[in-house]
C-alpha cells in the first residue's frame, strides 16, 4: 500500500506533465490516502473509555433511521429531548455491551435477583441536573431499560460525562 | 371515530389525539412522529415525544389551563411519577406512583402534579411507556 502511494508521488514529481489513473484505482488511492491522513479512531474496549457520544457510536453505530433523528439541529426543546434520549440509549447500550464482554446487554426484568442501576440526578439552581447517586431496581422502574446500567459506577459515569444529554431530556 | 371535543379536565385525556387538542404539535414534532420506522430506538424517541405531550396536556388542564413546569428548587412541591412493574408476557404495567422533591431519574418530562394523574397516564398510555421502557 505504501509502495503504491510512493510510486505515484515519484511519478508526479517527474517532468512528465500528466499521469492518467483509472477512475477505480484513483478512488481506491484517495480512500487509502484519506485513511492514512484521517485514521479511524480505535473503538474503546472498556466502558470507562466512553467519554463522548461519538466514542459510543464506535461500539454501537446508529442506524440510518436513527441518523435521521440525530441530524435534527433545531431549537425545539422537546425535539432536543428526544434526540438526547436516543443518544443516551446508544451511550448506555455501548457501555453495557463493553461491560458484558462485548455482548449486547438487555436487562432481564423477570429476574428479581438482577440489579439495574440508574443515575439519580439532583437539581441545582443555575446549573441544572447533575449526577448524585445511583439507585437500583429489580422488577419495577421509572425510566425503563434504556437508561439503566449494569453497575452503579457506570450510572455515575454516564451522569457525569453526559450531564448535558440528561439535562436536555430532563428539563422542560 | 375521532371526536372534536377539547378535553377540559385531565381525566378526559385518554388518547394521544386528546392530548394534542390541548397541546398542539409543531412542525418538527409532527415530522418526528410521521417517521415510519421499525427501529425500536426511534419508536422509543417517538414515545417520549408523545408522553411529553400527554403529561403537558394533563398538567396544563390540572393547572387551570396554564402550562405547568415542575419547580425543582421547591422542595415542598412533590413531583409524581408512575412506577411500573414488569410482568413476563405482558410487559410493563402500572404498579404504584412515587414522588420526588429535588432528585429524579426521569426529570420533568414524565412527571405529574398528582399521584392520580401518574396512575391515569400509566394506565391509559401503557403502550407508550412500553415503547420507551423496552429495549
Amino acid at each position: 500500500m505504501v509502495q503504491c502511494i510512493c510510486a505515484i508521488h515519484k511519478t508526479t514529481t517527474m517532468k512528465t506533465p500528466t499521469i492518467t489513473i483509472p477512475q477505480a484505482e484513483a478512488e481506491t488511492l484517495y480512500k487509502l490516502l484519506g485513511q492514512q491522513l484521517n485514521p479511524q479512531p480505535e473503538p474503546p474496549t472498556k466502558w470507562e473509555d466512553i467519554l463522548t457520544f461519538e466514542t459510543a457510536c464506535l461500539v454501537v453505530p446508529p442506524t440510518e433511521d436513527q441518523l435521521a433523528l440525530l441530524a435534527y439541529s433545531g431549537t425545539d426543546k422537546h425535539m432536543r429531548a428526544c434526540v438526547a434520549v436516543l443518544k443516551l440509549t446508544i451511550v448506555s447500550a455501548a457501555m453495557n455491551k463493553l461491560a458484558n464482554s462485548g455482548i449486547e446487554w438487555n436487562p432481564d426484568w423477570s429476574n428479581g435477583s438482577e440489579y439495574k442501576y440508574y443515575a439519580y440526578l439532583k437539581f441545582v439552581a443555575g446549573s441544572g441536573f447533575s449526577g448524585y447517586v445511583c439507585v437500583f431496581a429489580y422488577a419495577f422502574t421509572c425510566p425503563g431499560s434504556r437508561l439503566c446500567f449494569r453497575s452503579g459506577d457506570m450510572a455515575r459515569h454516564a451522569a457525569t460525562h453526559f450531564a448535558d444529554l440528561y439535562n436536555d431530556f430532563f428539563n422542560l | 371515530m375521532k371526536t372534536t371535543t377539547i378535553p377540559t379536565q385531565w381525566q378526559d385525556v385518554k388518547t394521544f389525539d386528546d392530548a394534542c387538542k390541548v397541546v398542539p404539535l409543531n412542525d418538527s414534532q409532527n415530522a418526528l412522529l410521521a417517521l415510519s420506522s421499525d427501529d425500536k430506538d426511534v419508536r422509543a424517541a417517538q414515545a417520549v415525544m408523545k408522553l411529553t405531550i400527554v403529561s403537558r396536556a394533563m398538567n396544563k388542564l390540572d393547572n387551570k389551563g396554564t402550562e405547568w413546569n415542575p419547580d425543582w428548587t421547591n422542595w415542598d412541591e412533590r413531583k409524581y411519577f408512575p412506577w411500573l412493574k414488569f410482568v413476563a408476557g405482558s410487559g410493563f404495567s402500572y404498579y404504584d406512583f412515587v414522588y420526588v422533591n429535588a432528585y429524579s431519574t426521569v426529570g420533568s418530562r414524565l412527571c405529574f402534579r398528582s399521584g392520580d394523574m401518574a396512575r391515569h397516564a400509566a394506565t391509559h398510555f401503557a403502550d407508550l411507556y412500553n415503547d420507551f421502557f423496552t429495549l
